[in-house]
């Protein structure tokens, strides 16, 4: 299958530009911003190539809202630059006002005019004529809300207005889209059903966009690459699997999915653990902490086919579709492992168990 | 690898990007460069806030210019007796004011009053009777030769003991601004978490104790805010003070004024009646704010449980009645009387028709130049980090202290050496009546401000318009019931206005108020009534406007 980005075998510092010779829709180089003494944004870098879907990821407070107001033009950066479509909007001196820059903006809680009409809403940023009716019309069908023209945000549903939201955002044909936490008003069923509505309507826009969101499942299941920011630095940009199975360093390790860290000493491509010796990702050497996520790990049925260790079972907690089993090493190490909650396990059972993958192991 | 869709696959679907062309981008549109909206607002901003400063400022000046020869004029026993005579007069109209009001208050809203809802209705009333209309009823009623003297002559009493004075002037504002004290003590109680009471229950207290121990001390601040804003009114007030013929600041400083050729002594006075104003100003914000501190939860409070009286009900609906009758059916029998009384109702009119034209108008162009003014100010205060705009809307709040007769006082001596082609103009006047209402406006548009998200401003201006079109076409919108009911209520009060008017109208503009004061001076009281219910008549409409926009105020779905 063709990826839609290269991937970077060891994205070790701030994503830096791609090669691939078509102009970015958005660059941002070493963009900081402090509020009052405390640094908000720092040295963030990052390019998103047309008709890309970039998720910032982080705690709040990270930094990832101000990032994007930055870009909208809402913030004055104190040191950086921001280009789109190759056209510098924010540098020393200059800094483009909002209404100037091509950026559109969902915010969180969509800010839709209550005083307008669903219609007027998406309208308000096109110039008036004949086409802009067309135009409205084939935004409202684009986010299926034909027909509801007439009516106003506060008729409307919370998933309602987010489409509404959106269909304004991308009526003027914007260079790039930014999302600020879309999802985070909605009911949690709701949300799941609407991302990847969203997901559709920027596709079939073949809109560039980058969306905020504290959420990992949902920045890691509609983007195209997750950028991961902490304490205002982007600590690494790159395609879901890529960063949830190698991330960059220890403190992304933790903040996406479950991670938990074996002591082991590395020796150039293998790392010796209390799961035995295992294939590094990144080579490495001395003593390290190796990322073994607990669905690393698979719990052999039958005839082990390969190298495995022997482990014994001492709890597990049940949670539906699946089950963390804890199950205790030969040194007495207890690892957490993921199963499928239809292996029925009993404490003090004996478990074959190999490693599905390479792995990471970062610097003690 | 299991990597989301590439692009040449969402080829699928209609790029509608590139595919179509319908309804250009506002983005689109050539030039660049920075919006003044900022610098306007500023400059405006700024000169409006220098303008507040100038009465107080040339009074300050003028006072101290006039050098050490003023100071033994000023510091004289007169001086102290006048000040003591302001200060016991504010006193009381704030403690009757309280008496009145806070058993009103929680009769209205905590009990099983009869007719409780009509009694919440009423008991504001008093408020669309201007007080110096207040104070010609009084004096009808209680004064030589009034009703009451009238109806007991035959029993043999030929004399009441004078209302002049003193009592006059007391009894009659506490009669006509209790109404401040009983709307913020009811809106306090209406706020109170009642869990509070319900926890003092369980504690052992008896309902009569909570009410005392628990209750009541929770309404401290709010009810000590309204009776500060009684107060200020007290000293600001001219009318009342002059029909009693009681020598406070606002009277004393006119008498000056009109008889002494040197102004400097009526200067000075003016920047002690200032300082006075300011000191009462200021209690009023730290009672307020401390207000704030005083309640629990937000939003929508349990509904408050309600206070059997039991054969206490007949003596609360006795007490109410007595009030209403005092400070609402009294005053407004005696008016009606004397107006269709008055010799010769049809001719007796004189230029009532024109001076309700002018009322009208004055008052729409002040309330106008107000919100227009407030506007920049308020926009600034709630939208800018700036210190700075934080203080020019704090200073605003001059123009509420500075008492409408200092005001009138400054732009006089000024209208008369700097500005003589404005002196006694229509814009000087509306200029003055515009400082003295700013605060008002100021203070409604920032809360109407304070509902709009920032985040629609900022979505206006993602989407292509200017901050001046985002004005216009989003947070005006918005705003435009805060605003318009601000400058209802400037238009309310300036209908009222007397002292401003009176000295500052061009020669030959008279208003309502005016006709009524000069139909007073020259005792044609059938005619200063008649012109009391016009006044009256005109402030209630505005009024049942403002309540109505009040109560159908929808709230914008954007946090």
């Amino acid at each position: 299958m063709a990826q839609p980005v290269e991937r970077h075998p060891a994205p070790a510092g701030p994503s830096a530009g791609f090669s691939t010779g078509r102009t970015p829709s958005l660059t941002i180089r070493n963009l900081s911003k402090r509020f009052g003494a405390t640094p908000v944004v720092q040295d963030v870098s990052l390019d998103v190539l047309p008709g890309e879907l970039i998720s910032l990821l982080g705690p709040s407070g990270c930094g990832k809202t101000t990032t994007l107001r930055l870009v909208a033009g809402f913030e004055r950066p104190d040191r950086g630059s921001i280009r789109v479509d190759g056209v510098v909007v924010e540098e020393d001196r200059t800094h483009v006002a909002p209404e100037r820059r091509r950026v559109g903006m969902v915010f969180q809680e969509y800010a839709l005019f209550p005083h307008l009409s669903v219609a007027q809403n998406v309208a308000f940023g096109l110039t008036k004529g004949r086409d802009r009716a067309v135009r409205v019309a084939e935004m409202l069908a684009l986010v299926g809300l034909e027909g509801a023209g007439e009516r106003f945000p506060g008729d409307l549903s919370g998933g309602q207005q987010q489409r509404v939201a959106v269909a304004r955002a991308l009526a003027p044909r914007p260079a790039i889209i930014l999302l600020d936490e879309p999802f985070s008003n909605l009911d949690q069923s709701l949300r799941v059903q609407l991302r990847e509505e969203i997901r559709r309507i920027l596709r079939a826009a073949n809109a560039t966009a980058v969306l905020v969101t504290h959420d990992q499942e949902e920045a890691l299941s509609i983007s195209d690459r997750v950028g991961v920011m902490l304490d205002g630095r982007l600590r690494q940009v790159a395609v879901p699997e890529e960063l949830h199975h190698h991330p960059a360093d220890r403190e992304v390790a933790a903040f996406v999915g479950d991670a938990q860290f074996l002591p082991g000493s590395a020796s150039g491509p293998t790392v010796s653990t209390a799961l035995g010796t295992l294939r590094l990702h990144r080579p490495a050497s001395g003593p390290v902490e190796v990322l073994i996520r607990p669905e690393l790990i698979r719990i052999e049925r039958g005839e082990p086919a390969g190298d495995t260790v022997q482990g014994t079972v001492v709890g597990r907690q049940f949670h539906g579709r699946d089950q963390i089993v804890s199950i205790v090493v030969g040194d007495g190490t207890v690892l957490s492992v993921r199963a499928s909650s239809y292996v029925r396990l009993t404490a003090g059972a004996t478990v074959d168990l190999t490693v599905r993958d390479d792995v990471v192991a970062f610097p003690v | 690898m299991a990597i989301s869709t590439p692009q040449h696959h969402r080829l699928t679907e209609p790029d509608l990007r590139t595919g179509l062309r319908e309804g250009a981008s506002r983005w689109s549109r050539p030039g660049a460069g920075r919006s003044p909206y900022l610098v306007v607002l500023w400059v405006l901003a700024l000169a409006t806030s220098l303008l507040v400063l100038v009465p107080p400022g040339y009074l300050l000046l003028r006072s101290l210019g006039a050098g050490s020869d003023l100071w033994p004029l000023v510091f004289r026993e007169r001086t102290l007796s006048i000040l003591w005579n302001t200060v016991r007069l504010g006193l009381a109209v704030g403690a009757g004011g309280i008496l009145l009001a806070v058993p009103l208050a929680w009769l209205t809203t905590r009990t099983d009053l009869p007719l409780r809802r009509f009694w919440s209705v009423v008991a504001p009333l008093p408020l669309v009777i201007p007080s110096y209309a207040g104070a010609l009823a009084v004096i009808g009623t209680l004064g030589p030769r009034g009703l009451v003297q009238q109806w007991l002559e035959p029993l043999g009493v030929e004399r009441l003991p004078s209302i002049y004075g003193f009592p006059g002037a007391a009894l009659t504002l506490i009669l006509f601004t209790y109404p401040y004290i009983y709307l913020t003590a009811r809106a306090a109680l209406l706020s109170l978490d009642p869990s509070l009471d319900e926890a003092s229950r369980s504690l052992g207290r008896g309902r009569g104790r909570t009410l005392l121990t628990c209750t009541l001390p929770q309404l401290r601040p709010a009810v000590g805010a309204g009776a500060l804003l009684a107060m200020l009114y007290t000293m600001s007030d001219f009318g009342v003070v002059t029909l009693m013929r009681f020598d406070v600041f606002t009277r004393v400083i006119y008498t000056q004024y009109r008889s002494a050729f040197d102004r400097s002594l009526a200067s000075a006075l003016g920047v002690m009646l200032i300082l006075l104003a300011a000191a009462v100003l200021y209690g009023e914000f730290r009672m307020r704010r401390r207000g704030s501190f005083y309640r629990l939860g937000s939003g929508a409070a349990r509904r408050q449980p309600t206070v059997r009286l039991g054969r206490w009900r007949w003596v609360a609906f006795a007490w109410c009645t007595l009030v209403a009758l005092v400070a609402l059916g009294v005053p407004m029998a005696t008016l009606i009387w004397w107006a269709l009384s008055g010799s010769s109702v049809g001719s007796d009119l004189g230029d009532l028709p024109a001076a309700i034209g002018n009322s009208v108008a004055l008052s729409g162009l002040a309330a106008l130049a107000t919100i227009v003014a407030a506007l920049p100010i308020a926009i600034l205060a709630v939208r800018s980090n700036s210190r700075l705009a934080g203080l020019i809307s704090r200073l605003t709040y001059v123009g509420f202290a500075v008492p409408g007769i200092v005001i009138s006082l400054a732009f006089v001596f000024l209208g008369a050496r700097y500005l003589t082609p404005f002196y006694q103009t229509l814009p000087l006047l509306i200029l003055a009546l515009m400082i003295r209402h700013l605060a008002q406006s100021v203070g409604s548009t920032q809360s109407a401000l304070m509902q709009v998200s920032p985040r629609l401003e900022e979505a206006a201006r993602a989407l292509g318009r200017s901050p001046f079109a985002t004005l216009r076409r989003v947070t005006l919108p918005l705003v435009w019931p805060g605003i318009a009911s601000g400058a209802l209520l400037v238009f309310i009060t300036v209908l009222k206005e007397l002292p401003i008017t009176l000295l500052l109208s061009p020669t030959g503009f008279g208003t309502v108020a005016t006709e009524l004061w000069t139909a007073t001076g020259v005792a044609q009281y059938g005619r200063a009534a008649t012109a009391a219910m016009v006044l009256i008549l005109l402030t209630i409409l505005p009024t049942l406007l403002l309540g109505g926009r009040l109560s159908r105020r929808r709230a914008t779905p954007v946090r």
